[in-house]
This record gives structure tokens, sequence and C-alpha cells, in this order.
């Protein structure tokens, strides 16, 4: 069957005006001026296949390798209660084998044709699978993600579930419960969200959930949320156009289609008011002072502006709080203030680790200042500069290989709904003015937050038996 | 430029072999259909999925070349010349590092070099941070046991400003007493951290166990060495830093008349070279028995299992690396297939050579769930057992002959991938034209070259075994798995979180 193309993206992107090319376009850039703005072009083509698998192709011939990205369209975001964990357990399973490649695979056989980065990652939003292969095998790489798309289901059994299940609560205990500060990152979701929410219990999910995981749940899961409707193929790197088209079709085209599964955004209430969580922590050697916030999802209006102050008062080195904290009184060892935007709402944070034998009261004393002072007043139109100016480097430097190329073009056409958003995303930090910054500061910190202290737990007794 | 076929190509595009036999007839098979449609949907079964697709013709291997030049004051350069990107990456090394750090004082070269990273006369931290801020650059300079390195990341558009700051640093650095209290402090403060989880505690302390305690490559830092350090120690020690014999890395928008121009420039006036530090003695690791470090309340046991190993330079390199890359070296690698993916005893598992400039030290690692700690040690053990003495598969062998293969051209795929691939051969004194013949000698190893390597280079005793975990859960199964005379004779040995015996358990 060959699909009929259904074209939803434009054709070449370039953007924005200057002096240097990201990309390796034949035609001549704008003649170069000292003061021109950043030149970032990432061309692509998108377009859709009948049975509803989005395709990104971004070809560039320079080096002899391609990345293949296909992102499902589902995260923690989506879990049902009960389930917590199981976007990122099911991403486990699809590592574990399909029907025409065979059990235990995957891996073996990229390795063996000089795949790099092989990996698949989860969070609340989206799961990304991907691999860097020398171009000659892409189509290798094709086969294998075809297969778990279409075939996953033949092979699954109980024991890779009950293995993965065991693999999976290695990986809580190896970067939650076996680290400073663990504890925390729960804390602070417990607090942001109720009972229910899928946000509430972290992408990586509760051991009991995790242990209670089924074979039907997995069949569901896939059922429901993995048809190619709900998925997004990037390939990107060293191929022709139309012969990547035909490679596209001839893995996925004769697909069946089944409807794009809906979203259903978790009620948000808002907090009524500020609470405060106390905890002792046995690896924690800091106090950490945690605030979080409820602000806008990720490219909401109002995430570039909280994304900018997160710099303004947390920059190493120069940043507001950092200069205070770490560099001027040197109670702190360390300060972070980031937003962080997920697909349905989002989060603002301010942490600080507090070196022992400081007054964690002082501390909040110059916080809750330089809080006040971010919505009194207006930021500074150097500090807006510098950090749009580190906004674009990072964007630059993020393009430098294929895979940086797949991704950015994913995340904006999962978060944008266009892949060729760079430049209205640049173009958005370009715009703001520390007057927008301010009133977003004002709506998103002056609600109540969740306020989450760690400390240092009295040593234990040596155990050593 | 310099170009190779790909003598493995044959190899490469027969890599693919049938997975599951194709169906006796080549029907449709129907799986029930999404909740949204209500009746069977047909999934294709068309007869080309059950074959892993044939290789295209491989491009040829492109090892794109590095210029190699000299600038003013007798530095050598290295470039990954990409005039047609926006951005350059450079960095300059000096051969020394922390082995040079003088008793009482360990941490001094770190410590120093990133007091030099603080600022500039001119320009304090604040003023020096919002200064790479304002260009979106980043100046930099950290080091290594036996080499320091300083550099810029820079977009082409602002890389003169930038390199002016750097070279500001480079020869002006603030040096502030200031900047040296609150870095001792910082540094004091993530000791204590670290020494306070599993993970942190065990890399901590892998290299003294297995190098040896007083050794150049395994001491480790303690507060009480932060204490000592001034700025003395620092000024001094940076007088013993010239460009002579440093080496230059740039990869990047920059062409070779642009580096003589805007850093030879920019350098010309600066003498000396650096004082290279001695051989290191031999390695005096703590072997032959189980070390402990105590966490309590740990949900997972860090574990290493190793001893000093082959130099990089060995004639039998790339055998090793293959043994390494079967026994651990990625997902595949047999620790993993085993601790992971059959055991679920952990998340992950690996097993490696690595080297340092004048010894190798080889280690298998994991963390694991703590009730499965001795038990992950005894599975780690008959690995390494099985790889000493038993013939490893032509399977396993060509896979890692052609992941090792195949995977270049992703070394040379950007210019800062190009240039770090370049300047490790540099630092382990390798020929640049090193990787125009590695493709014959990775392709001329055999299952017989393996289990020779794997014989001479892997230990069957004398290991050295780290354990930081929960001691009251851990350490009783550790004395029972210690009962074995190569293991401890029944005893396990406590260290401190500075790698202190405490005492022996038995």
């Amino acid at each position: 069957m060959t699909p009929r193309r259904s074209r939803w993206g434009a054709v070449a992107v370039a953007m924005l005006m200057g002096s240097s090319m990201i990309s390796p376009s034949t035609t001549s850039a704008a003649p170069a001026t000292e003061s021109s703005e950043l030149v970032v072009e990432l061309p692509f083509e998108a377009y859709t296949l009948d049975n509803g698998l989005q395709v990104i192709l971004h070809s560039d011939r320079r080096v002899p390798l391609v990345a293949v990205d296909v992102w499902y369209h589902v995260g923690s975001g989506d879990e049902e209660p009960g389930l917590s964990g199981f976007a990122h357990l099911f991403e486990h399973m699809m590592f574990q084998g399909a029907k025409h490649i065979g059990a235990d695979v995957h891996f073996d056989t990229l390795r063996k044709i000089g795949g790099t980065g092989v990996n698949g990652t989860t969070n609340k939003d989206r799961t990304n699978y991907f691999e860097v292969v020398p171009s000659h095998q892409i189509e290798t790489a094709l086969w294998l993600e075809s297969d778990r798309m279409g075939y996953l289901l033949d092979l699954l059994n109980q024991e890779s579930l009950d293995n993965q299940i065991d693999v999976v609560r290695n990986e809580r205990r190896q970067r939650y419960d076996n680290v400073p500060f663990g504890k925390d990152r729960f804390a602070i979701a417990a607090a942001l969200y109720p009972e229910g929410h899928p946000y509430r219990y972290l992408t990586i999910g509760k051991h009991e959930d995790l242990e209670n995981a089924k074979l039907s749940d997995v069949r569901d899961f896939f059922k429901k949320w993995y048809v190619p409707s709900n998925a997004t193929l990037v390939l990107a790197g060293d191929f022709e156009m139309e012969d990547g088209k035909a490679l596209v079709d001839k893995w996925f085209g004769s697909f069946p289609a089944f409807d794009k599964p809906g979203h259903t955004a978790p009620e948000l209430p808002a907090l009524t008011k500020t609470t405060r969580t106390e905890l002792d922590d046995g690896f924690a050697k800091y106090t950490r002072l945690h605030f979080a916030w409820h602000s806008p999802a990720k490219l909401a209006p109002g995430d570039a502006e909280l994304t900018v102050l997160g710099r303004v008062l947390g920059a190493s080195g120069w940043g507001r709080l950092y200069k205070r904290l770490v560099l001027g009184s040197q109670a702190a060892q360390r300060v972070r203030v980031y937003q962080s935007g997920n697909g349905f709402s989002g989060e603002f944070h301010v942490m600080v680790d507090v070196k022992p034998g400081n007054d964690l009261a002082a501390v909040e004393a110059v916080v809750a200042e330089e809080l006040k002072t971010a919505i009194a007043e207006p930021i500074t139109p150097e500090e807006l500069e510098r950090v749009v100016n580190g906004v674009e480097s990072s964007f630059v430097w993020g393009l430098e290989e294929v895979i940086g190329r797949a991704e950015r073009l994913q995340f904006f056409n999962h978060y944008a709904g266009k892949p060729g958003y760079t430049q209205e995303y640049l173009e958005a930090f370009r715009a703001l003015t520390p007057a927008k910054i301010q009133a977003q500061a004002q709506a998103t910190l002056q609600a109540p937050r969740a306020e989450v202290v760690t400390r240092p737990a009295a040593a234990k007794k040596g155990g050593e038996g | 430029m310099k170009r190779l076929l790909l003598p493995l190509a044959l190899l490469l595009g027969c890599a693919s072999s049938p997975t599951t036999s194709a169906p006796a007839s080549n029907g449709t098979i129907a799986i029930t259909a999404s909740p949204a449609e209500g009746s069977a949907v047909v999934w294709p079964d068309e007869e080309f999925r059950y074959t892993q697709p044939s290789a295209r013709q491989p491009a040829e291997l492109d090892i794109p070349p590095v210029e190699r030049f000299t600038i003013e004051p007798g530095i050598d350069v290295y470039l990954a010349s990409r005039p047609e990107l926006p951005t350059v990456s450079l960095w300059m090394s000096f051969p020394t590092g922390s082995m040079t750090d003088p008793a009482g004082k360990r941490g001094r070269t770190s410590v120093c070099m990133s007091l030099v990273s603080q600022g500039t006369k001119t320009l304090d931290k604040v003023a020096f941070e919002e200064k790479q801020a304002d260009l979106a650059s980043s100046v930099w300079a950290n080091s290594g046991s036996e080499s320091l390195s300083t550099g810029v990341s820079s977009l082409k558009r602002t890389l003169e400003p930038t390199l002016d700051l750097w070279v500001e640093m480079l020869r002006e650095p603030g040096m502030r007493q200031g900047d040296l209290d609150r870095i001792k402090a910082a540094r004091k403060a993530s000791l204590a951290q670290n020494k306070s989880a599993p993970g942190s505690l065990g890399r901590r302390l892998w290299s003294s166990v297995v190098m040896g305690p007083e050794h150049p490559y395994g001491r480790v830092t303690t507060e009480k060495d932060y204490s000592s350090i001034t700025k003395r120690d620092c000024e001094k020690f940076l007088k013993t830093l010239g460009p002579q014999n440093a080496q230059l890395f740039v990869a990047g928008a920059m062409t070779k008349a642009e580096v003589e121009s805007m850093i030879g420039g920019r350098l010309e006036d600066w003498k000396g070279s650096t004082s290279t530090p001695d051989v290191p003695p031999e390695p005096a690791p703590r072997s032959g028995g189980i070390f402990f470090a105590d966490i309590p309340g740990a949900a997972q046991s860090q574990i290493y299992v190793g001893h000093p190993g082959p130099q990089r330079g060995a004639k039998d390199y790339e055998a090793n690396r293959l043994v390494a890359a079967i026994l651990g070296g990625s997902f595949s690698g047999r620790v993993n297939m085993n601790l992971r993916e059959d055991k679920g005893f952990a998340y992950g598992a690996r097993a490696r050579f690595s080297y340092y400039k004048h010894a190798g030290v080889f280690a298998m690692s994991s963390s694991v769930r703590s009730d499965a700690t001795a038990a992950s040690i005894g599975e780690l053990l008959k690995e390494l057992e099985r790889m000493r003495t038993e013939p490893v598969t032509l399977d396993e062998l060509q896979r890692e002959q052609d992941a090792a293969v195949a995977s270049l051209p992703a070394m040379f795929s950007t210019s800062r991938r190009l240039l770090s691939t370049y300047s490790n051969l540099v630092f382990y004194g390798l020929p640049l034209d090193y990787y125009d013949a590695f493709v014959g000698r990775i392709s001329d190893q055999g299952i017989a070259n393996l289990r020779t390597s794997a014989r001479n280079n892997l230990q069957a005793s004398d290991l050295s075994i780290l354990v930081v975990g929960d001691g009251e859960s851990v350490l009783p199964t550790l004395l029972k798995l210690a009962q074995d005379e190569n293991l401890g004779g029944g005893t396990v040995t406590v260290l401190d979180a500075d790698g202190r015996v405490v005492r022996t358990v038995r």
C-alpha cells in the first residue's frame, strides 16, 4: 500500500537573517555583518501518512550518519491512578523484542551496525526512542523501529515483564532512593498535585504500582497509545529526500489507521495555601530549601518569561541569589532557579543548598527579598540581554549533532505543533521585555507555593555488623 | 584529505541475517483493534519484515585530517577547521596535573585551577561571569591527574572578545584570597556530601583501592588537605606552567591564519615550559579481599571488582579492548545481560579497561540491590573466570569487531568529536595516523587472540573488591563470601570515607 501523503508542514524553512549558518545548505547566506543576528536554519520536510504517522525529514549529507528518532505522544502524564511509573516501564518493554526482529536483539543489532546513542527516555508528555546509525544501515534502524511499533505484543511475556519491573525498580533505587535529596523530589510533587493527578508520583512511579503492573496493562497501553497516529518519526542526516520517503513508506506505510488517542488534562486545582514539608534525609549533608509554584505549560505564554527569570535569579556566577548566597554570605553551596514546563502545566523552582553551620532563616530571608524584588521591579535590560544571548547560543550548540537536530524538530512538533518553530521560539525570547517578565513573576510567584525543607538526618549508628 | 576504504565493508554488508523464519503463507495477522475502531484491524505481514535489511554501499571512511603547526611561543596546534560552522571550541593542554600535588596538599592543582578561572586582575568573579554570559561564551579551566586544560567555547561572532577574556585569565588571573577561601569551603562541603552516598563514595575510593592509597593515581583528598592549600601554593604552582610544551586544540570556525594571528598574537610573549611529572611507580593495590565502606540505610550497594591492567600503548590493546567490550562494554555485554536482564539485580553493569598515561585499570562495576550484593559479586567473579578460561563465541567477537569499526564515523562526526579523538591520541603518545590501520588491526583479531589477552590481562586472584553499602544488611553476606581464600579468607576490611582502614571484620 502506498499511502497518500498529506502535507501539513512547509518545505525547507530558512530562518532569521544574518551571517552564519548551522545548516549545510549550498545556497549562500546573506552577507555577513558584524552586528547581525544569528542565522539558525533547520530545514525539514514534514508530512503525514494515511495511517496518521507523522514524518519529519531533515537531510544533511556531510557526515555519513542518520539519526532515527521516534516520539510517541504519551508520557507519565497520561497514566491512570494505580499505574504510576507505567509509561516508563512500558518504554523498557519496547526493547525486549517484537515479532519479526525476535527477542532481545535491539541493542545487539544496533551495536553490530555501529549504532551510537541508542536509548529511550520517558517524561511526563512523551516517550522517545532513538539511535544514530551509519547511513548505509538506515534500513536496519527502520526495521527495528517499525517492528516494535507494529508487532510488540507478539513476543510479550510475563518473564520479561517481571524482569523489567525489577530493572526499573533498581533504576528507581539508583536514581532516587539511594542518593541525597531523592525524597525532596517526591515531596514537592506530592505538595503540588492532588491524589490521582499523574504528575504527583513522578515519571519513575511508586514501587508498589510498578510491582503490580500486569501483562494486560502492557497490552492495553500499547493498543491505546502506541498507534501510528500517535507517533512522529524523524530522520535526520545523510539520506536523499525521495529515498527517505520511500523507505518510510516501505516500513510504516502499510500499517493500519487507528484514531489518534486523546489526552485528558487532569484537573489541577490551584494551591489554596502555602504548605511546608520537613524531611530528614540520611544521605543529605546540606539543608535544602526548596520552593515550587504552579506555572505555565511548556511553550505556553509565560514559559519564556519564567525561563529568563530563573536565569536572572539563579545563574551560576551572576544570578541574583547566587551572588548573595553563594558569593556573598556563602551560606549556600548551590542555588538553582528554573522554570520547568510540561504538557499540561509547569513548575517554577527555587532551590538552595545551605551548607552546614549556616542559618536557614537568614537564607530564607534573602530568598524572600529577591522574590519580592522580582515581583516589585522589572529586571534590567542588561540581565535580559544576557539571558537571551545564552538561549540563542545554547540553541546553536544543540544543533551540532544530527541527534540534536532530530530532537529539536520533535520537541517543536510535540510542544508547539510545528517542527519549524525555531524562528518563533527565538523571536519569542527576543520580544521579551523586563515589564513582561515582571508581570509573569507577579502572576506566578504571588500564588501559594509548595515548600520542602530537607535536613541531614542525624547520623545513624554505623551498621557494620 | 585522507580517505580509506573500509576493508570490513563486506563484513558490514553481510551483517544481516534472518532472525525468524518467514511464515508458511505470506498472509496477514490480525490483532484486536483499538477501542476506537471496534472491529479487527489488519496488520501487514510482508516477507521483508522477517529479515534484517541488507546494508547499502557503505560510504568511504573519511577520517578528516587535522592541521598541525606550531605558533609562537612554541605551542603545538591541532586544528579541525570548519569555516562553515558558527562556533569555535578550543582548549590548551599542559602536561601536568594533580599527581604532582605534594603530601598534605592533595587537591592543590584542582583548587588552584579553579581559582584561576574565578576572574582576572581587573574583573572579579561576578564581572568575569557576567562578561562571559554577555558574550554567550564560556571560558574555563580544569584539571585531571596528569593533564590540565583551559579553553573557550564561543560563537564565531563573539570569538575575539572571548579570546581576550581567556588570555586575560591565563596571563593575569585574579588570584583573590576571598575566592580561594570560598572554593576551599565549597570543596569541603561537597566532599562531605560525596562521602554520604554509595555511588559518590565508591567513585571517591575506588582508585585508592585499585592503585593503592599512596600511589599518585590513587590518593584521596581530605578536608585537611583542602584546609592547608594557600594562595602562595597556587601562585607557585602557576609559575610551573608554561606554553612551550603545551598543545592547543581548535575545532570549528577558525583557519590556520586565524589561529596564528588571533591566538599566537595574543600569547607570543608568554615563555617557559611546564615541568612534567615523573613517571609514577608501579601500582600497589589493596587486593586479595573485600574492602567495605558503610552507608547505613543504603538501598543499593556500589560494587567494583578489578585490578591494575595493561597500558594504553600495549601491543595487545585491540584484543584487550574486544575482551572488555564482550565482558561489559555496552548493553549487550555479559555482565549487564547477567546482572540486569537475567537476574534483575541492577539497573546496569559495566566492565572496562581504562587508562592513565602510565598505568591501566581493569574494573567491573555496578550498583545493585542491597540484598543481592554478595550474589552480584559472585556473578561478576563467575563472568571474569569464564572470560579468562573459555573462548568467546564467534558471534560476540564479530559483534564487537563490527561495532568498533562501524562506529568510527561517529568518532569523527563533528569537529569537537574529531578533535577529542585526536587529543586522546596525543595524550597517550600515539601517532596521528593511528586510525588509518585501526580497521585492519581490529579485524585481525581472532578468538585465540582474545583468549590470550584474557589470560594475560585478567587476574584470577589478588583482585581488588570494593563494596559501599548498608553494613548492617550487607556485611554478614560479604563475610560468607569472604570464606573463600581468594576473597579474604574469612575477613572483610572496613574503610572509612577517606579510605583509611578502620578495622577488620571476621
